[in-house]
């Protein structure tokens, strides 16, 4: 029996707002706390609380620099997040397509 | 509780997933994705200073001699070394304080920078010895080393519109 690809979601980026943390951080090599912040367009602490949830599951490296007398945040997607975020897309795209039995279906065993 | 911050809508967790739901998730990433990149694409601000300033310096040192005479020419190498060193540091910082930095980042600039390099080393050093202020050796040669960043920002600019 085939697997339905939402049994391929993970559970932490499955958060839309993780996954939009994710996605912006997929696309880049590295990126400051404030870019971040503003692609999602959410607040400092929420933005603050996901990292550390990704931050915790391994999927992103939070690094701290200084930019001449500031502090900076650094936030990195880990090897192992880059690899979650590819997985976690193809199967959304598969749901998406609607290429897979209706959702309920008991499909995911 | 959770759910209030990270934009789970209540209840609604990776088993009630639909098509429209998967659609927009992957339409609200692609929209982050898209601001990022968007945000990387600095470096051609870095790819066209560098690309401007430094060729029309290393012109202006190499035709110094023909331009106001042998005199002349110590102070304005030196001048010009000094611009050159100044804008260089100041593309440096510019470069260590961008808050986004690409995928494609370090080998772009590994490329880029490569590729001057040898431009630049070549121009130098056979204009010194075999074309001291030669018109014809450094202009075409000095627009040469442009060539790499007028290369680099093409292909920032390309790949930015096929984003679109």
């Amino acid at each position: 029996m085939t697997r339905h690809p939402r049994a391929r979601l993970d559970d932490v980026i499955h958060a839309p707002v993780r996954f939009s943390i994710v996605a912006a951080l997929a696309a880049v090599q590295q990126a400051d706390f404030k870019a971040v912040r503003d692609a999602v367009e959410i607040t400092d602490s929420a933005l603050s609380k996901q990292v550390a949830t990704l931050e915790k599951a391994g999927y992103v490296d939070v690094g701290k620099t200084w930019a001449g007398r500031r502090p900076r945040t650094v936030l990195r997607l880990t090897s192992g997040g880059r690899a979650a975020f590819g997985q976690h897309v193809a199967a959304l795209r598969e749901i998406a397509e609607g290429a897979v039995p209706a959702v309920g279906d008991g499909g995911d065993r | 509780m959770e759910g209030a911050m990270d934009g789970t809508p209540g209840g609604a967790g990776r088993a009630h997933i639909g098509r429209e739901q998967a659609a927009a998730s992957l339409a609200a990433a692609e929209d982050a994705a898209a601001k990022m990149r968007r945000k990387a694409s600095t470096y051609a601000v870095y790819c066209a200073v560098f690309g401007t300033v430094i060729p029309a310096c290393t012109a202006v040192i190499g035709l110094a001699p023909s331009l106001l005479g042998r005199e002349a020419t110590v102070p304005i190498v030196m001048t010009t070394s000094a611009v050159m060193g100044v804008a260089i540091l100041s593309l440096i910082i510019y470069l260590l304080t961008r808050p986004v930095t690409g995928t494609w980042f370090t080998r772009a600039h590994m490329a880029t920078m490569l590729s001057w390099g040898i431009l630049y080393s070549v121009t130098m050093l056979v204009g010194m010895y075999a074309f001291r202020a030669e018109p014809a050796w450094w202009i075409p040669m000095s627009i040469a080393t442009a060539l790499p960043f007028a290369a680099a920002i093409a292909w920032i600019l390309r790949m930015n519109r096929r984003e679109r």
